[in-house]
């Protein structure tokens, strides 16, 4: 009885010593994201577990940290199993028919990964390895799965900063995106209206596309085939007509299960040892760099295209390119509804939105392929 | 309202309470900065060490410990990653460029397809 209070005397008296100040600010962290999660509806299936698992591992004595650790151990540092699986899933709830009636806007996509290549240069120059500089851009792919994969990958120093970057920012992007395409675009071309034209588009047609683009990838980029080759499985197994059943359980259920555990294990990675560094500043500035560029770059190329082409592109469907999906494409619909009510952007935002997510496994994969032969 | 503003208050003087006590804590700790009443923080993480140990495949750099780096510009990193972000931005374009024509491809070469058995269909 004497030592179980001796345990919550010591408990006490820790948190009112200078010592733990950290793990107090990593509460206050972790109630800032419940808070957002909750309050703002940002991301809450991951940003909810991410607040409460960084309050849990940043108790003294905590004995939830060990567990945290092994699922971390387990579901990301081993093969990255987490993001894959969790990439089956989006697979599985990703129609591409948008994308397919208009393949076009799969430039889109590929221009806003310029963030990710900038933000490289960039964090490169402040003094990070080219190993840290890449595993930090990635943040850019506004992917979650695909930045822990290519951080693990790359054997980074700062997988715990990266993550909470890159699913920090994926729920923010309804507020950074906006002000960055007003800057980028005037009134008039952001009430450009676009007629959607919906073209038939086969059963074989969706079913040899997830072939295609994974032995294309695969080819180009091996090592990111983990990453496309889960995410085109999922997208198979919707497609192909006769897996309901699975396709079902794959964007409900297992989805669902892996995102609660992937939030709760990036987590383990918040004690406040690691996180309250200067660094952790440093990457999170450099995300939104990343970020900022991304969306700069979809929108510049659509106005860009807009010099040649007859039939005139809203340039806010750019910034779609960055894979955040749905969010991105929902925030581009949005606005061009602000604009003007009768202008609805989603079918077109949806395609660059989709493209961006298939964009942004091909940068993934290859700053691997280019960085790993460099290092 | 009142409420909210009472419960922040409330917070704000909870948190100037904890700090002040911090401080009062630090500057009672041995000249060494040790006080030897309070628990290491380094031990709120219980040895993780165990049969799955090193299960990653990789050479474990993520340790939880963040390296001490002191921030400086390195100019001639440019020469090593501008050619990094002209091969990558290029690739893109390049995969996307063909992912692009198979689609197109397949579009039409569907379409001719359908029509082809429409028209039968109509005869």
């Amino acid at each position: 009885m004497n030592m179980n209070f001796g345990i919550l005397a010591d408990g006490i008296k820790a948190l009112f010593t200078a010592e733990y100040a950290p793990m107090m600010i990593m509460w206050i962290i972790g109630g800032t994201l419940i808070f957002l999660a909750i309050k703002f509806e940002m991301e809450p299936t991951l940003l909810l577990p991410m607040g409460f698992g960084a309050i849990l591992v940043n108790l003294p004595f905590s004995g939830a940290a060990s567990t945290i650790q092994h699922l971390f151990s387990i579901g990301i540092e081993g093969h990255e199993l987490f993001p894959l699986i969790l990439f089956i899933g989006i697979g599985a709830m990703i129609d591409f028919e948008p994308l397919l009636t208009n393949p076009k806007l799969m430039l889109f996509g590929a221009a806003a990964q310029f963030g990710i290549f900038f933000t490289l240069c960039l964090s490169a120059l402040v003094g990070f390895n080219l190993n840290d500089a890449a595993s930090i851009a990635i943040i850019g792919a506004a992917d979650g799965p695909t930045s822990i994969f290519v951080a693990q990958q790359l054997n980074s120093n700062y997988l715990s900063a990266i993550m909470v970057a890159a699913y920090s920012y994926m729920a923010l992007v309804p507020l950074v995106q906006p002000p960055i395409i007003k800057l980028c675009t005037t009134k008039k071309e952001r009430q450009i209206k676009m007629t959607y034209k919906g073209k038939k588009v086969t059963k074989l047609t969706k079913i040899l596309f997830p072939i295609i683009v994974t032995i294309i990838v695969g080819l180009v980029a091996p090592t990111a085939l983990a990453l496309i080759g889960f995410l085109m499985f999922g997208n198979l197994i919707r497609e192909c007509g006769v897996l309901n059943s699975l396709s079902e359980t794959a964007q409900k259920v297992l989805a669902n299960l892996v995102t609660i555990f992937l939030g709760i294990t990036i987590a383990s990675q918040m004690t406040a040892s690691a996180f309250l560094k200067v660094e952790t500043l440093v990457i999170i500035g450099l995300g939104l760099v990343a970020f900022i560029f991304d969306t700069f770059a979809g929108v510049m190329l659509a106005k860009f295209m807009n010099l040649f082409s007859k039939e005139k592109i809203n340039p806010m469907i750019g910034a779609a390119g960055i894979s955040a999906f749905p969010m991105s494409a929902r925030v581009v619909h949005k606005m061009g509804l602000k604009e003007d009510s009768s202008n609805f952007l989603l079918m077109h935002s949806i395609g660059v939105n989709v493209s961006g997510q298939i964009a942004s496994v091909i940068a993934g994969g290859l700053l691997l392929t280019i960085v790993q032969s460099m290092i | 309202m009142k409420k909210k503003i009472t419960l922040i208050l409330v917070l704000a003087l909870c948190l100037v309470m904890i700090f002040a006590v911090n401080v009062f804590a630090t500057a009672t700790t041995s000249p060494s900065g040790q006080d030897t009443n309070t628990p290491n923080v380094e031990n709120n993480i219980p040895n993780t060490e165990g049969p799955e140990e090193n299960n990653s495949g990789n050479d474990g750099n993520n340790d939880g410990e963040m390296p001490q780096m002191s921030f400086q510009i390195r100019g001639e990193s440019l020469g090593e990653t501008v050619p990094i972000m002209c091969t990558g931005m290029l690739g893109i374009f390049i995969v996307t460029g063909i992912i692009i024509a198979i689609v197109l491809i397949l579009n039409t070469t569907m379409t001719v397809i359908d029509n082809k058995k429409q028209n039968k269909e109509n005869k």
